[in-house]
């Protein structure tokens, strides 16, 4: 029979056979419940090179193990981890007889269970990142697993790193985006079974993917002929994101003529998730099908479409929250007894990739792979002119609105009733008024047919063309090199497309906060003038942004008996344009045609060590430093509608540091780890409407890029996961984090202010000199946690576990506007009055949010019938049903002092923080059978 | 195991201890240039024609110590704007003023420049002995009439409105303050007039001590 060599993870190891019976250690692995052999079961002995997969029998076999005690794991996707002491003794190879494998009901189903969190929908523009726990997902790790089970949902991230730090891969190619750095989970979703072979590293360890980032990779990979054949269908209802969740997977295995092939399916749906008006819509399909060509050639090609549609949840001020409750979503209103969401997010971006694995000999493997990706990611919004404001939480349509009211000589003018009567309207409504905007539509007298208000989306189609090399070479007995090159070509149209007219007859294509005295057109595109458009049509902004980047990556791996260690290096060379098609009005020279074309060019270097004290007790050492490229997000201060670089922009200097000490042990294992990261000299802009900053009565709803450049982050902190088999049937987990995550340093920040564009100043940017970060956390996330779960497992295929999680300190995310000289220095050059030390840090303080406490339960069973296995998972977060804050952002409207006093003066701000909060008690029932 | 407890304790106790080397919880602020005095007059009754609200605000000290003069700085409106004023025109025949307008007392940063800065206007230029109005600056002055005599008056150099900028006020530039680092202080604007022969009317706005880095 035909011994088939499966894996592209592990070099296997040459042996060499000498003259007397060698020394070793062989066995068999089985299946518990099937009792049939288990084939590619990775066995390995700890803390040395040697590795194996078991052959089609199950078996497994090391020669020339070194005497004495040692580690053997014996570990398998979807099975139980089983570490063995074993005592190698010279000239045997002692037989361990049969090994039998449980199934890891838990730890799979867990996965399965793992509901991706959407991110706060807190960017204006079409920035990719949908989730944050992408990079959460399983790992063995006791403390990665809960942060993916336990702490994932109250936005906690490790390292307080943002996904854009870490490289997730689908076989070996970078799926982060060029646009902003992060993965988009959404292009894969609800495939969770057809993902599920993925291999992680942390921190900077070594991939033998890709160089990575200083937060970790994540390679998922889809070769057909590595999936445990099989069929499994999947059943789950839940109240988070959605409600419902069908899935069904098939494996075929590899047939004798060298084929294989995996496919799956996927929908999750919700007319209402848990909050109010946010329905949900996703399909997938996923196929990958394989063909071996002899020994050494196999061919595979993957495809994933994942549509996803979902209704978006708004952020909402203290004032509102107490009015309305922390469901309360202000996007969405009834149309015809139909609940009707303002702000759909659509993602369609389907990926096909031809894979090549080629083992050119015993030593050397090579996986070439070519992909491309196309598709569109659109954000729908109100878009109006000559109208008022939809949003029911417009401030004016809210109480604070009467309650702080000044007169123009600076009198407090409150009105009571006034107040009372928008708190009645905003209680008894509160939501969009769809039949008002139809209505006026319809009725604009003063132009016929003409749309007062539309629904628009900003639309992202994106054409990728991927192709990557990875060598796999094992140099000598004990050192390895991985090797790998990238390119990539990205053509990302991005446009405002108009999506309804909701009764009108058409939409005017134009600004109508143009300065024409100034000069400005009102005009989208000057080439086009006077346009009217109509459902389908491109408008407002039409630009393409093009980038193509190649990067290569070489790393060494030194393995021996005290001591292992690496050393990689990377270089990466990005190159950016934008490519305006319009002319637009206020930027009549710079916005049509192509930009100058910016050309980054990055290295990396990093290193590490493990030292075995001994084999069930190691200390490890990671270094990493090197630079990385400005996202094209950063590039183009404000690429909707001019070509203007990022003033100041340079590329990031990333430095990491971290140190562990580790104990495995078959009972008990834990790990701890000190880590430090310096992420400098950042490019952070942010795109907001403001409503005219500095100038809190101007009613300009206007589009506006905040920049940011030079911001330094500071990461510390430490890590720590414990397990202990207390005893065969329970486990108990302890993990910990602690971490101080700051702004390093005060910033410059800048403003691009269309208004004051002119034919002589095409880049009307506002320098507000530095914005004072220095001390502040980094925000958004839980910068302490802790869990301690106790775990049942039943040998009758049933089991419990429970476990309680502390969160704190996690901050507001402050105005960066707020902390400059703008806010506490007024025209004349001194500070506002009653601003001084002591009143300025008070009132520029950073908010804490409250900590949360979380109880989370999950249990399962399950049956075997003949060759089927039923069974159902659950979980229940969140039992104590604790409603807390995951984050909030400050809002920029009130940027002087003496603004935000009177804002605030009277206890209930118009332009508060707004704030995201997280699930309450949530349920997940997964029934599944496995074929 | 022990062992290795005890090594995960040891290894525990190194982390947290690098941690909390970082324990500066501090944050940074924007630059403040504190104005610890700031008077517009514009929450005083201004008086008109012959009625005058004498300046009576909390702190503040307003006497005229001119044996025969009884009028003091009091509240005026003109153009949607108050103002302090003083004209010796509307005293009694034969009476002299000596009228002091003097601020509250302020504790200037001892880390920072302070400046004084206000505005004076004048009308109806009536003098033999030049500007009327003179600015002092004292570091020991009580707040009582009595006072004004025994407290050490250091006479302050601002610009003041001459004979040909009538009815318009005249900004007094930033008066530099930074040998008072520190010192508690209080401000004082004496008007020395006669109903005869010196009698132009001083009017005085946004008077303000701010720091200046």
């Amino acid at each position: 029979m035909k011994k088939l060599v499966l894996s592209t993870l592990f070099v296997l190891h040459a042996f060499f056979v000498f003259a007397q019976q060698p020394t070793g250690i062989s066995g068999k692995v089985i299946d518990a419940k099937s009792q049939n052999p288990l084939r590619n079961v990775v066995a390995s002995i700890q803390n040395t090179n040697l590795t194996q997969l078991t052959d089609a029998d199950g078996k497994f076999i090391f020669k020339d193990v070194a005497v004495g005690s040692q580690l053997l794991r014996i570990k398998s996707d979807g099975y139980k981890e089983q570490l063995l002491p074993i005592e190698i003794v010279k000239n045997q190879i002692l037989d361990l007889g049969i090994v039998v494998m449980e199934e890891d009901l838990i730890s799979t189903e867990q996965q399965m269970s793992l509901i991706t969190i959407t991110e706060s929908d807190l960017g204006d523009d079409n920035s990719g990142s949908e989730s944050t726990s992408g990079l959460l997902q399983a790992s063995r790790d006791t403390y990665q697993q809960s942060a993916a089970f336990n702490w994932g949902q109250a936005r906690f991230r490790i390292r307080g790193l943002d996904n854009e730090y870490g490289t997730t891969m689908i076989n070996g190619i970078a799926m982060n985006k060029i646009y902003d750095g992060r993965p988009q989970w959404g292009n894969w979703g609800g495939l969770n079974d057809a993902t599920r072979n993925q291999e992680f590293t942390m921190g900077s360890a070594p991939s033998d993917y890709t160089f990575g980032g200083i937060l970790g990779t994540q390679e998922i990979n889809t070769r057909a002929s590595i999936y445990r054949p099989g069929t499994r269908i999947s059943f789950a209802g839940t109240n988070t994101n959605y409600s419902w969740r069908m899935m069904g997977t098939h494996a075929s295995g590899v047939n004798k003529d060298g084929w294989a092939y995996v496919i799956s399916a996927g929908r999750r749906w919700a007319n209402e998730g848990y909050f109010d008006g946010t329905n949900y819509s996703a399909n997938s399909f996923f196929a990958s099908v394989e063909k071996k060509f002899g020994e050494n050639h196999a061919l595979n090609f993957t495809s994933i479409f994942a549509q996803n549609r979902r209704g978006k949840t708004s952020p909402n001020t203290q004032e509102v929250i107490d009015l309305k409750g922390h469901k309360y979503n202000s996007y969405w209103g009834y149309q015809d007894g139909e609940k009707r969401n303002s702000r759909f997010k659509d993602i369609e971006e389907p990926i096909l990739m031809l894979s090549h694995y080629w083992t050119i000999n015993s030593k050397n493997k090579l996986n070439t792979n070519v992909s491309y990706q196309t598709g569109k990611i659109g954000n729908s919004r109100f878009d109006y002119q000559l109208g008022n404001n939809p949003d029911p939480t417009y401030y004016r349509n809210l109480p604070s609105y009467q309650l702080n009211y000044y007169t123009s000589q600076g009198v407090w003018q409150p009105n009571y009733a006034g107040a009372e009567d928008l708190k009645n309207n905003f209680l008894n409504d509160g939501q969009i008024n769809w039949s008002d905007l139809y209505k006026d539509n319809r009725e604009s007298s003063v132009n016929p047919g003409r749309s007062i208000y539309v629904l628009y989306e900003d639309r992202t189609d994106d054409d990728l063309i991927a192709a990557n090399s990875v060598l796999n070479s094992s140099l000598s007995d004990n050192i390895s090199l991985n090797a790998s090159v990238n390119f990539k070509k990205l053509k990302s149209h991005n446009f405002q497309n108009l999506l309804d007219l909701l009764g009108g007859q058409y939409f005017v294509d134009k600004d109508l906060f143009a300065n024409t005295l100034n000069g400005q057109s009102q005009d989208s595109d000057l080439n086009n003038p006077d346009r009217k458009v109509v459902v389908g049509d491109t408008y407002g902004y039409n630009y393409n942004l093009n980038a193509l980047v190649f990067d290569a990556f070489t790393q060494f791996k030194f393995s021996y008996k005290k001591a292992d260690f690496y050393m990689a290096q990377s270089f990466v060379r990005s190159e950016y344009q934008r490519e305006g098609l319009y002319k637009n009005g206020f930027y009549a020279n710079n916005s049509f045609g192509k930009s100058a074309k910016l050309v980054f060019e990055n290295f990396g270097f990093k290193g590490g060590l493990t030292y075995k004290i001994t084999g069930a007790h190691l200390l490890n050492f990671n270094g990493l430093y090197m630079t990385k490229a400005p996202s094209l997000r950063s590039t183009f201060a404000n690429a909707r509608i001019n070509n203007n670089i990022t003033p100041d922009l340079t590329s990031e200097n990333i430095f990491s540091v971290d140190a562990s000490y580790i104990i495995r042990m078959p009972k008990f294992k834990a790990r701890l780890t000190a880590f430090m990261s310096k992420i400098q000299n950042s490019t952070d802009l942010s795109f907001y409407y403001a409503e005219g900053i500095g100038d809190d009565d101007g009613d300009a709803d206007s589009f506006v890029s905040e920049i940011v450049t030079g911001m330094d982050k500071k990461n510390i902190g430490a890590e720590f996961g414990l397990e202990y088999q207390i005893t065969s049937t329970i486990k108990a987990t302890i993990a910990a984090s602690y971490g101080e995550y700051t702004y390093d340093n005060n910033p410059n920040l800048k403003i691009n202010d269309d208004s004051q564009a002119t034919a002589s100043n095409s880049y009307p940017v506002v320098d507000f000199g530095k914005t004072y970060l220095k001390g502040y956390r980094q925000p958004g996330m839980p910068q302490t946690a802790g869990s301690f779960g106790l775990e049942y497992r039943d040998p009758h295929f049933w089991s419990i576990s429970a476990n309680i999680n502390y969160l704190g300190e996690s901050y507001m995310d402050v105005s960066n506007v707020l902390r400059t000289n703008n806010f506490s220095i007024d025209n004349t050059g001194v500070s506002y009055l009653g601003a001084n030390e002591a009143s300025v840090r008070k009132i520029l303080q950073q908010e804490k949010f409250d900590e949360i406490t979380l109880l989370n339960l999950s249990g399962g069973k399950s049956w075997r019938v003949g060759k089927t296995t039923f069974g159902f998972f659950a979980t229940v977060n969140n039992v104590l049903d604790k409603i807390y804050k995951t984050g909030g952002f400050e809002q920029s409207r009130k940027a002087t002092f003496a603004d935000l006093q009177q804002d605030i003066a009277h206890g209930t701000p118009s332009f508060g923080p707004k704030y995201f909060f997280g699930y309450g008690r949530t349920y997940f029932v997964n029934l599944y059978i496995n074929l | 195991m022990k062992k290795y407890i005890k090594h995960l304790f040891v290894f525990a106790t190194i982390t947290a201890l690098m941690s909390s080397c970082d324990t500066e919880k501090e944050f940074d602020i924007p630059e403040v240039k504190e104005v610890l005095l700031f008077e517009g007059f514009e929450g005083t009754a201004a008086g008109s024609g012959s009625v005058e609200n004498a300046i009576a605000l909390e702190g503040w000290a307003n006497y005229n110590v001119s044996t025969s003069g009884t009028r003091l700085w009091h509240s005026r409106l003109f153009s949607n704007n108050k103002y302090a004023e003083f004209s010796s025109f509307y005293s009694a025949t034969g009476t002299t003023d000596e009228v002091w307008l003097v601020t509250p007392e302020r504790t200037l940063n001892p880390n920072s420049a302070t400046a004084l800065s206000f505005e004076t206007k004048i009308r109806f230029w009536t003098t033999t002995t030049g500007s009327l109005l003179k600015v002092f600056i004292s570091e020991n002055y009580d707040g009582t009439e009595a006072g004004i005599a025994t407290a050490t008056w250091t006479e302050l150099n601002p610009t003041l409105p001459t004979s040909a900028q009538s009815d318009v006020f005249i900004k007094s530039g930033d008066i530099d303050l930074s040998s008072y680092k520190g010192k508690k202080v209080r401000i004082a604007f004496k008007y020395t007039g006669d109903k005869a022969a010196n009698s132009t009317t001083y009017q005085l706005d946004n008077i303000k001590l701010f720091e200046t880095e």
